[in-house]
C-alpha cells in the first residue's frame, strides 16, 4: 500500500498528464471521429437532397407553367391519330371518308387479324410493333377508281388524323381506264400509360419538337367527321372480318 | 519545492525524481495540455459544423416535402404530360413508318404509265413489280434506260428484268422489278 502511494506520489504529474492524453485519445475515437463521420454523411445527404430538390423544383415549375386544359386538348388531338384501342369505328369511318374525299369506291374490307375487341393490355407486341412503337391492326381493302384517284387515295391516306400505313398494294389496270387496287394496310393504336412514376421522377416539359408534332397532327383532317356530312346517300363501307380462306365466308 | 529553515514540512508532497523523468513528465504534460486544447477547439468546430449541416439537411428535407406536396397536387397535369410525351413519341414513329408510295408511283410514271403500265404491285419489303405492255422495243429500251438512271441516282435499287416477251406484231410484254428507296 505504501509502495503504491509512493509510486503515485513519484509519478503524480506524469499520471495526470497521461490520463489527460488518454482522455483526449478516447475523446477523439468516441467523439470526434464519429462526429466527422456523421458530418460526412450529412454532407452527402445534403448534396443528394440539393439535387432532388432541384429536380423537384424544376418538375413543380414545369407543372405550374402548364395548362391542364391545353394538355387535355393536345392529348385528345393525338389520341385521334393513334387511339388507345383499336377503335374500329374510327378505322371504318376514316376509310369511308377517304373514299368520299378521293372519289374511289371501296370494297372487300377485311380485318386480317381482328383479335379481341376489348383491352389489349395483356397482348404482347410483336417485333414489328415494337419497332414502330405501337400496336397494329392490319386490314385489307379493294379500291376502285381512276389512276389519279388511286394516286390521290395513296397520298391522302398518310395525311389524315387516324394514322394508317399502306403495307403493300397491287394495282391492276383494265382496258376501260378503271383501276383496281388491293391494299394491305395497318391502323395504329397504342395504350395510354396507366401508371405515374414517383414524385421524385424527373419529367420533361413539351419540347419544340413535341409541339411541332402536335401542331402537325392537329392540322390533319379528321375524316371520320366528314363521312356523316358528305356521304349522305352513299352506302357506307360494310366491314367484314372474313377472308378468302375462310370456309364459312359467302 | 523550496524549503527553508522556517518552513519545515515533514510530509513530502513529491518524492525525488531524476531529471530525465522530470523532462519526460514536462513533455507529457505539455503534450496533454496541447492535446486537450486541440481536442476542445476541434470539438467546438466540429459541433458547429455538425449543427450547420444538420439544420441545412432539415431545411432541405422540409423543402423536399413541400415540393412533393406541390407536385402531388398536380398529379392530373403530370399524367396528361406523360401521356402526351408518350403519344408524341408513338405518333412520330408511326409517321416515320408511313411510306410515301405516291413517290414510287410518280417515279414509275417517268418511264411507264397506263396504258403501257398494265400492273403494279408493291410488297412489304418495298419490292416493286410492274408489268408493261409496250408498242415497240424502243419503248422498252427507253424504260430500261430510265430505270438505270434512277438506279444511278439512288432512287431505286436492284432493278431486274423478270420476263420479256416479244409478240408477232412487235408488241413487247415485260415484267420488271426493283426496290423502292425513300
Amino acid at each position: 500500500m505504501a509502495q503504491t502511494r509512493k509510486f503515485f506520489r513519484t509519478y503524480q504529474g506524469l499520471i495526470i498528464s497521461g490520463v489527460m492524453v488518454v482522455g483526449v485519445v478516447i475523446g477523439v475515437f468516441l467523439g470526434l471521429i464519429p462526429t466527422v463521420q456523421k458530418i460526412i454523411t450529412l454532407r452527402s445527404e445534403s448534396s443528394v437532397l440539393v439535387g432532388e430538390d432541384e429536380l423537384l423544383r424544376a418538375k413543380a415549375a414545369t407543372l405550374d407553367d402548364s395548362d391542364e386544359a391545353t394538355f387535355k386538348q393536345y392529348l385528345a388531338e393525338l389520341a385521334v391519330a393513334v387511339p388507345a384501342d383499336k377503335s374500329l369505328t374510327s378505322v371504318f369511318s376514316t376509310i369511308d371518308g377517304l373514299g368520299v374525299l378521293t372519289g374511289v369506291s371501296l370494297s372487300n374490307f377485311t380485318l386480317t387479324k381482328p383479335g379481341a375487341l376489348a383491352t389489349q393490355s395483356a397482348i404482347r407486341l410483336s417485333n414489328e410493333e415494337k419497332q414502330v412503337g405501337s400496336s397494329l391492326l392490319p386490314f385489307s381493302l379493294t379500291v376502285e377508281g381512276s389512276y389519279a384517284q388511286i394516286h390521290n387515295f395513296l397520298a391522302t391516306v398518310n395525311r389524315v388524323r387516324r394514322f394508317f400505313r399502306v403495307r403493300y398494294f397491287d394495282i391492276a389496270f383494265s382496258a376501260d381506264e378503271t383501276v383496281s387496287a388491293k391494299l394491305g394496310m395497318d391502323a395504329f393504336y397504342a395504350l395510354l400509360p396507366t401508371a405515374l412514376g414517383s414524385a421524385e421522377q424527373a419529367i420533361e416539359a413539351l419540347s419544340p419538337d413535341d409541339q411541332d408534332i402536335i401542331r402537325k397532327v392537329a392540322e390533319l383532317p379528321i375524316l371520320s367527321e366528314m363521312v356523316s356530312t358528305q356521304s349522305a346517300g352513299q352506302a357506307p363501307l360494310s366491314p367484314t372480318t372474313t377472308s378468302r380462306d375462310d370456309p364459312f365466308a359467302p | 519545492m523550496p524549503t527553508s529553515l522556517n518552513t519545515i514540512n515533514l510530509i513530502r508532497t513529491k518524492t525525488s525524481s531524476s531529471p530525465q523523468l522530470d523532462a519526460i513528465e514536462a513533455s507529457v504534460r505539455r503534450s496533454a495540455y496541447i492535446g486537450v486544447a486541440a481536442f476542445l477547439c476541434i470539438g467546438v468546430i466540429m459541433a458547429i459544423v455538425y449543427y450547420l449541416f444538420y439544420f441545412e439537411n432539415l431545411k432541405l428535407q422540409k423543402e423536399k416535402t413541400q415540393l412533393i406536396d406541390r407536385i402531388n397536387a398536380e398529379k392530373n397535369k403530370e399524367g396528361l404530360l406523360i401521356a402526351i410525351k408518350d403519344r408524341t413519341r408513338i405518333v412520330q414513329k408511326a409517321m416515320g413508318s408511313q411510306k410515301p408510295w405516291t413517290k414510287t408511283l410518280d417515279l414509275v410514271a417517268t418511264f411507264a404509265s397506263p396504258p403501257t403500265l398494265s400492273s403494279l404491285s408493291v410488297d412489304e419489303q418495298n419490292k416493286v413489280v410492274l408489268g408493261a405492255k409496250a408498242g415497240s422495243l424502243d419503248e422498252v429500251l427507253y424504260m430500261v434506260n430510265t430505270i438505270i438512271v434512277h438506279t444511278k441516282e439512288n432512287r431505286i435499287k436492284n432493278p431486274q428484268l423478270i420476263s420479256f416477251q416479244l409478240g408477232k406484231n412487235g408488241e413487247v410484254e415485260a415484267t420488271i422489278s426493283f426496290f423502292a428507296l425513300f
